[in-house]
């Protein structure tokens, strides 16, 4: 039996919503939600009533807690849920857990905060080893782009069509956080931070809001818009750290890989990617353990252009969180489920019907992918 | 300032203890003989909670390492070990387990995943004794 097969075809996304992201002066975390929320339940045509199951999450001390947002928008959910390191693809599998079982019909999924520093600090602030001055999450990810360049005679150029290409998209998105122009040689020209990323290879904090509202498959075709549906989902755990042999090149991902294809579906049929991208490593990384190129040939593949928007894989058409903007991996579900849609305006990727994310956590120890489908691929 | 004290923790005090004497000590496991880094309570392999400290010949190679050629956070200003630019490395010993440690006596250059290095202890802090590792090619202090 496929792992997790519970779940397939059975949940879809009927209802999306995002705020601006960058800079909110004077608006918390539950207000960006909240207007996230309201559009994400005019997007889905429901009233609020009908919303029988919240999460929130809680990431750094900044987050939402899903008991106070009910309250805030006055309805009385049956079930509530917060996770703790709740980025985006780990809450909507569990609010799938939670409609799939029969728990909850509509789940509204609610993010939002206004961190210190939007626009300008780097994310990922944790300390691995205080004693050799080990910290920041994009360290740990420079760790495995060093491994990369050495094993694979990889360079600077992949890091570089990552970070020029997001920018590119991100300009046609009203909504992205970082929309000036972005050339190679600005790239070049901006100093080593951890060697081997430049500050423009990490994504800065970010203030946003985000609703995402899933519902049972039945439920969803009697919503406003065409449901975007849960193919599958993969995760593992991979708490093992220093011991695995290639802990740093990410081979966590390849056992999600074995879990969220199909026989339906694999990497050759998926038309657009969203990588959570805290770091441009992440992409190339992705790219290889998920068998969309061949392992150490992501440079051949990303700098021929292949994820550029009119490429045969467009990447993070929104500009993902290096310049669309650091919302923990909320977005990317947003994203995926426009481009399903065909509403993607000037990013729109032609002929998207099957999207998949891609996200790694915490010191490489949690991955996690989704693949989302529109009702002709699997009807 | 130097470095802070690292973090107690109830099974690293044996390390620590090999540090002082210009060893490394590793956590073995007494019934799988897998050895613990980072120390711990239980065998992540066998659940024993069973072990003996084996000090072992520390050389080894650069796994991979980073160069941190600006300080990100405020916490580390100052600290005269961690004065940018300075490598944070993971060193892959020849006993098995990887440990993450700076590379000393080193420039930006020369440092390279494979490289060989053996270690070095700095006790001049008492209570925090520092490992590192510089290439093999530069004598034993």
């Amino acid at each position: 039996m496929d792992t997790q097969s519970g779940l397939r075809d059975k949940v879809a996304i009927v209802g999306v919503g995002a705020t601006r992201q960058g800079t909110h002066t004077g608006l918390g975390g539950y207000e960006l939600a909240l207007r996230a929320l309201k559009e994400a339940l005019a997007d889905a045509g429901l009233q609020k009533e009908r919303l029988d199951g919240v999460l929130g999450a809680n990431l750094q001390g900044l987050g939402i807690d899903p008991v106070r947002m009910s309250r805030l928008v006055g309805i009385s959910p049956r079930v509530t849920g917060s996770l703790d390191y709740g980025t985006g693809g780990f809450t909507t599998q569990y609010a799938a857990f939670l409609i799939a079982s029969g728990a909850c019909d509509i789940v509204a999924c609610v993010f939002g905060r206004n961190p210190p520093g939007a626009m300008v600090e780097f994310s990922g602030a944790e300390t691995y080893d205080r004693t050799h001055g080990f910290y920041n999450a994009a360290a740990v990810r420079a760790m495995g782009w060093t491994r990369h360049m050495a094993k694979y005679g990889t360079t600077e150029q992949t890091l570089a069509h990552v970070a020029v290409t997001a920018r590119r998209n991100a300009m046609l998105n009203p909504l992205a956080a970082f929309q000036d122009p972005l050339k190679f040689d600005d790239y070049f020209d901006d100093p080593f931070v951890v060697w081997p990323f430049r500050s423009l290879d990490i994504a800065k904090v970010t203030a946003g809001g985000c609703a995402i509202i899933m519902a049972r498959a039945d439920i969803a075709t009697s919503c406003a818009k065409a449901p975007v549906y849960l193919h599958s989902v993969g995760r593992q755990q991979a708490p093992q750290t220093l011991d695995d042999e290639e802990h740093f090149l990410l081979h966590g991902m390849k056992d999600v890989a074995a879990q969220v294809y199909s026989s339906f579906i694999g990497p050759g049929d998926v038309d657009v990617l969203a990588i959570s991208d805290a770091s441009t490593a992440a992409i190339p990384q992705t790219l290889e353990n998920f068998g969309f190129c061949e392992e150490g040939s992501s440079e051949d593949f990303i700098v021929g252009g292949a994820i550029d928007l009119g490429g045969r894989l467009p990447v993070n058409p929104d500009g993902g969180q290096l310049s669309g903007g650091y919302l923990v991996g909320w977005l990317h579900h947003v994203e995926l489920v426009r481009q399903l849609r065909g509403e993607a305006g000037l990013r729109q990727v032609s002929t998207a019907s099957v999207g998949q994310y891609c996200t790694t956590g915490r010191f490489l120890e949690d991955y996690l992918s989704s693949i989302y489908v529109t009702q002709e691929v699997f009807a | 300032m130097t470095a802070p004290v690292p973090q107690a923790e109830d099974f690293a005090s044996g390390f620590l203890d090999g540090l002082k004497v210009h060893e490394i000590r590793l956590q073995v496991c007494s019934d799988c003989r897998r050895s613990r880094l980072p120390t711990t309570g239980v065998c992540t392999e066998c659940l024993s909670e069973e072990y003996r400290w084996v000090a072992v010949d520390g050389k080894g190679e650069v796994h991979t390492f980073v160069w941190y050629m600006q300080n990100l956070d405020p916490e580390f200003d100052g600290i005269r070990e961690l004065e940018a630019p300075y490598n944070v490395s993971v060193i892959h010993l020849d006993a098995g387990p990887k440990l993450i440690a700076n590379v000393l006596q080193v420039s930006f250059a020369e440092l390279a995943v494979g490289m060989r290095v053996h270690p070095t202890f700095d006790t001049s802090n008492e209570g925090a004794p520092r490992l590192g590792f510089v290439p093999c090619l530069r004598p034993v202090d």
